[in-house]
């Protein structure tokens, strides 16, 4: 069997590894090596991971692609072994966010050719930031994925904080802190999973009590129990933690600490300050990716591994979904910076994420992963849009601009296919992903999960009110710049813009017509893994 | 697949190469843009009529759309004869307006935009018309949205364009606000988008009449009426041809299908909200456009108010009269906007040759052009009398017939139900006079565009091309009795309508005579060139605004929308973020007395420069040129931050000893 996931995580790895081989000065060769490593893992992941990937599916135990090699001993005396494996699986939840990454890599480099200073280090960091993201969405192993989780960080922290705008420096150290609270308590979890779930194999094989932070041996039962989890332990039923159930508590600080990574209104300062700070290539990678491990970890660890604590939590995330919804869009209203509009309308739509999850329902939740693709195309699109006119005028004010459309009409399509897909127009693929959320999480019967799903539709007509009202303010009318750039380098695309914008624009209408496409790619994994956790949840 | 539902894919997709030729390839195309579009447009359009008048009218189509586990979501297009009749005027219209429209924008530029967006408009509508299931019907219905937002948005550099296709979008998306709400309602409720009646009757009570009034307000919405009306007007400001399509065979309409075709799943609650609505907006509407002074706003309030009174037929049983109104309708009123878009076009070239600086949609400015014009004259006539309801002409056929059931259902109800056939009439009233007065204002009288001193004639009116004459010609043929039932001028055929109700004699002609008399009264009242209905400064704002509501509803916009928009964003920079910043100045302050910052300071230089970093940067040999960029300052932070990790892993490490 080829190891496909290990190939695809070794080919950021290789190019990060060239890069730093490569003379600091060829600035030339350093982006056509990056560009080169990063088609090469496009077309891997599309070509050959993605074949393997149909071929196996479906498969027995869930995931098509699996790969396990044993790392980690650790002795812990009486306690036993903590066991720790280097174990990669791909199954419905992770396909879309793969492909995803192998998808966008490419474009951030092309969008990175202008990059005028220090491109050895940049590139560097980029692969760096590509392998882990790669890797978080791969590991079915908490410690791996925690290593991958927290390895984000540090690429993340320098490229805003080396690349940025004015104020990088506050912009990055506010990630940094921000996004460390709240992977601080995850570890205080993963800490206590350690010792709460045993591999039942090894420890008849070896004899000693093998514990495992593998996600795999923390899934429960259709009657509602989990088979290895040691009695007495932290996370074993009944055990209280400060008065408050251990297993809610951890839920809600697992939850906590992918919600500030998703981000979720109250934990999503954070994303305004980065994204304006951040190079347009840094924003969509932010946007496109990063954020998904937000909502990838809530599905696969927060809801996999506390699946009744969510459920009954499920009113609550559902709550937190719709304040995003509607909070993030009304902000968004009244932005006066480009960026920061898209920022807050990403705040909104990883709302969408949060509702279908709490849905606990298979249409919800489908929508939900399906969303974190969708979302990953538009706002990869939003954002290099964005970086256009910030490359001519270095200028975002909404209220400088008049009349782009006459100036720039290919562009202005551009903008307004993504202003409407990312308002959730049919026939685009925002739409599909929105409605499938809609649907399933006015069908829940837990808590007022249904009653939030009805008022978050309001969010649909206020999204198309900031974006019209951002179009007619930018493109309808006469043309005219108010700004202190220079109105003349206002030009239409260039080839290297469309060939980013194109594809993705492609992909935009392509699945709003076809969603099966995206969703064949899942379906069938995914149901099974929701299906489970609502037996678990509700024996 | 029967021949009817081959026909229909087919001319769908005609309509869908149409756009996607133009919109890609259009700079390609060059003078041939106009040629390859009427062409399509021919080839679709009566590809529909021939299918309705020859084919096989039934047809049904199914397929997956997308999945998740073993459930699926499909779509279907389903062919009957209300569906084929529907497909073949959409065709036909479409068919006319693009004649229409290549003589009277043939001056303009980015005219692939405007085919492309036509024939998309053409094919959204074709989808709700045909659509089995409510999923396809709303993506029909939002597409149709779309493309009006980019045809009423043509003249996207004048501010009215940009704000009328703005206003026409979002107040759609409210209505639309209600199709989602129906159909999370439905899918909750029976796992699926397909309403057929036994599904319907598995439906609790509260998901019922969720559904009907979520479908009710995507109407309201798209049908411009009370309280989303005010978006019709405002879309004025796009190229009349469009306005003509809007209020003939699509959009507007699609609202008023959606509505029939859904009647049997309303509830008798649904019902009467929806004549109460109908008739509500139907009065308020023609007394709206009795005070208007342009002539375009005239026609649309018309038309809201004729929506209106097909509301009150879907909404007292008779969805049959009600379609077959918006049938007679949609010839009359795509004949009144190509009319009056004759008119416009006209004046415009002549007012631009005299170098007057005048309005050429204002009728104050109007009159006497039935000199010059007398075809267009004699057209518009007939298109009055039609939706006069003057008999032998079509719209006396619809109109009688809704009026008449819903006498006939406030008779069998009994009570307040009365006021709804006593406003029908009265509405019709008004109509006629509001006609009348358009009349009298446009083509007869004097022509008021010069000043008193200067002769009547100095006015040159070009000719009307006949690419504009020839529609015209053909609509008004159409607005006589004759084309709808050849027969008796006083009964609608019996293939349009399925149970017809017999009326006495006396109704119709009281209808008849009712309608002759308000277009003589308006004609009279005004045809000296009066232009004000009323005396009343005051009460004539009142109408001419149509009763300030649209104004009211930009408050509630500009007042409570956008404010609390900037209230929460204010709340968001000051109060959240202020909250993360203090406990951040906390941490990472520059005061080295702070004990936190000097903790950090201290781990920054023990702890981060000699180990952590030391390794990470001697491996990739970064350490020094971050160093020398940032003047530690990122250090300093970096070493914060870890250090902050540290201490809770110790803390975590002790936790975990001692439990």
């Amino acid at each position: 069997m080829t190891p496909w996931l290990t190939i695809l995580l070794t080919l950021p790895a290789a190019g990060l590894l060239l890069t730093m081989l490569l003379p600091a000065g060829s600035n030339q060769l350093l982006k056509r090596v990056s560009l080169g490593t990063t088609l090469l893992q496009l077309l891997v992941g599309f070509g050959l991971l993605l074949p393997a990937y149909l071929q196996k599916l479906p498969d027995n135990q869930g995931f098509a692609l699996h790969e396990k090699w044993q790392w980690i001993r650790l002795d812990m005396g009486t306690a036993g072994f903590l066991n720790i494996e280097y174990h990669l699986g791909l199954d419905g939840m992770g396909i879309l966010m793969v492909l995803l990454t192998c998808m966008v890599m490419p474009l951030v480099v092309l969008s990175s050719w202008n990059n005028q200073h220090r491109n050895k280090l940049y590139f560097v960091l980029l692969q760096l930031l590509n392998l882990s993201i790669l890797g978080c969405f791969m590991s079915l192993d908490f410690f791996l994925f925690y290593l991958f989780f927290e390895f984000m960080l540090l690429p993340m922290f320098f490229l805003i904080g080396l690349w940025g705008g004015e104020k990088r420096e506050y912009a990055a150290i506010k990630f940094f802190l921000y996004t460390l609270f709240g992977s601080v308590f995850m570890l205080l979890v993963m800490a206590g999973l350690g010792f709460s779930f045993i591999d039942p194999d090894l420890t008849a094989s070896l004899g000693r009590t093998v514990h495992t932070l593998d996600f795999l041996h923390m899934s429960g039962l259709a009657d509602g129990t989990y088979p290895n989890l040691v009695a007495g332990s932290v996370f074993s039923h009944g055990y209280s933690l400060f008065g408050l159930d251990a297993r809610a508590l951890a839920f809600w600080v697992l939850l906590i600490g992918f919600a500030i990574k998703l981000p979720s209104v109250p934990f999503h300062t954070w994303l305004p300050d980065a994204h304006v700070q951040a190079s347009t290539p840094i924003s969509v990678i932010l946007a496109a990716l990063l954020l998904k491990v937000g909502g990838y970890g809530i599905l696969r660890i927060a809801f996999g591994i506390f699946p009744e604590a969510a459920l009954s939590s499920a009113t609550w995330v559902a709550g937190l979904g719709m304040i995003s919804i509607l909070y993030g869009a009304l902000v968004a209203m009244s932005q006066r910076d480009l960026k920061s509009l898209i920022a807050y309308s990403s705040v909104s739509h990883m709302g969408f994420v949060l509702l279908g999850l709490a849905s606990f329902q298979a249409v919800g939740i489908s929508g939900a992963v399906l969303q974190m693709f969708n979302h990953g195309v538009i706002s990869s699109a939003l954002f290099l849009l964005a970086g256009v006119l910030s490359d001519r005028t270095h200028d975002r004010t909404l209220s400088n601009y008049r009349g782009l459309w006459m100036k720039m009409p290919v562009y202005s399509a551009f903008v307004l296919v993504a202003f409407f897909a990312s308002m959730g127009l049919p026939g685009l693929n925002g739409f599909v992903s929105e409605m499938m959320v809609f649907m399933g999480a006015f069908g829940s019967t837990e808590g007022y999960v249904s009653v939030f799903a009805a008022i978050s539709v309001i969010g649909i007509v206020l999204a198309a009110v900031y974006y019209l009202r951002t179009f007619r303010q930018m493109f309808m009318g006469e043309f005219s710049y108010l700004g202190t750039g220079d109105s003349g380098s206002l030009q239409d695309l260039d080839g290297r813009e469309k060939t980013l914008l194109v594809p993705l624009a492609v992909l935009m209408v392509l699945l709003g017509i076809f969603p099966s496409l995206a969703t064949s790619l899942f379906d069938q994994s995914l149901s099974e893994y929701v299906s489970n956790l609502i037996q678990v949840a509700k024996p | 697949m029967t021949s009817g539902m081959q026909a229909l894919l087919l001319s769908m997709g005609i309509y869908v190469l149409g756009f996607v030729i133009q919109i890609l390839f259009g700079r390609l195309l060059g003078a041939w843009k106009s040629t390859l579009a009427i062409t399509l447009s021919v080839a679709s359009g009566s590809l529909l009529c021939v299918a309705w008048l020859g084919l096989e009218t039934e047809g049904f189509l199914r397929w997956e759309w997308l999945q998740w586990g073993g459930n699926s979501l499909d779509l279907g297009l389903r062919l009957d004869a209300m569906a084929m009749r529907m497909s073949a005027l959409v065709g036909f219209v479409t068919i006319l307006v693009h004649l229409y429209s290549s003589a009277y924008l043939h001056h303009e530029r980015n005219m692939a935009k405007y085919w492309g967006f036509l024939s998309l408009f053409a094919f959204a509508m074709l989808l709700v018309v045909a659509a089995a299931d409510l999923m396809l019907t709303f993506i029909g219905w939002e597409l149709m949205g779309l493309s009006s937002y980019f045809l009423i948005g043509f003249y996207n550099v004048k501010e009215d364009a940009a704000t009328g296709s703005q206003k026409a979008f979002i107040i759609n998306r409210m209505g639309d606000l209600g199709f989602m709400l129906a159909m999370m309602a439905l899918f909750a409720g029976s796992g699926s988008l397909w309403l057929d009646p036994s599904s319907f009757e598995d439906l609790t009570g509260s998901t019922q009449s969720l559904l009907g009034f979520g479908l009710m307000l995507a109407a309201f919405g798209k049908s411009a009426q009370f309280p989303l009306q005010t978006w019709l007007p405002a879309a004025m400001a796009g190229p009349t041809p469009v306005s003509s399509l809007i209020h003939a065979a699509t959009m507007v309409a699609a609202g008023v299908y959606l509505l029939v075709r859904y009647a049997a799943f309303m509830l008798p609650i649904h019902l009467d909200v929806l004549t109460v609505v109908g008739a509500m907006t139907a009065l308020a509407a023609a007394i709206s456009a009795w005070g208007q002074q342009d002539i375009k706003r005239v026609l649309a309030y018309s038309t809201i108010s004729q929506l209106g009174l097909m509301l009150v037929g879907v909404g007292t049983g008779s969805g049959d009269f009600a379609m077959f109104h918006l049938f007679t309708h949609a010839i009359f009123k795509c004949g009144l906007f190509l009319s009056a878009g004759a008119v416009i076009h006209a004046l415009h070239d002549a007012y631009h040759s005299k170098g007057l600086h005048l309005d050429a949609q204002d009728m104050r400015h109007m009159g006497g052009l039935w000199k010059s014009m007398p075809i267009v004259t004699v057209c518009f006539c007939i298109f009055s009398a039609a939706l006069a309801g003057v008999p032998l002409f079509s719209g006396f056929l619809s109109k009688d017939g809704i009026l008449w059931s819903s006498c006939h259902w406030a008779q069998t109800q009994g009570g307040w139900r009365w006021l709804i056939p006593v406003s029908g009439i009265a509405g019709i009233a008004i109509t006629a006079l509001y006609l009348g007065r358009m009349g009298a204002l446009v083509f007869f009288g004097n022509n008021r565009s010069s000043s008193n001193h200067q002769p009547e004639n100095g006015l040159v009116v070009p000719r009307t091309t006949w690419r504009m004459l020839v529609p015209l010609v053909v609509l008004a043929g159409m607005s006589l009795w004759v084309f709808w039932s050849p027969l008796n001028p006083f009964h609608a055929p019996e293939n349009l309508i399925s149970g017809h109700v017999s009326t006495p004699v006396w109704f119709p002609v009281a209808i008849g005579s009712l309608g002759i008399l308000g277009l003589v009264v308006g004609y009279l009242l005004h045809r000296n060139g009066w232009t004000g209905s009323w005396g009343k400064a005051g009460l004539q704002g009142w109408i001419q605004s149509h009763f300030h509501w649209d104004e009211f509803l930009e408050q509630i916009g500009t007042k409570a929308v956008l404010p609390l928009g900037r209230i929460l964003a204010w709340w968001d920079a000051r109060i959240v973020d202020g909250l993360v910043n203090l406990i951040g100045d906390v941490v990472v302050s520059n005061n080295r007395r702070n004990t936190l910052a000097s903790m950090g300071d201290w781990m920054d230089r023990n702890l981060i420069d000699r180990t952590v970093s030391g390794v990470a940067d001697g491996a990739a040999g970064l350490g020094n040129k971050l160093r020398n960029l940032q003047g530690g300052k990122i250090q300093r932070y970096l070493g914060i931050a870890l250090g902050l990790f540290l201490v809770l892993m110790l803390l975590l490490v002790y936790l975990v000893m001692t439990s």
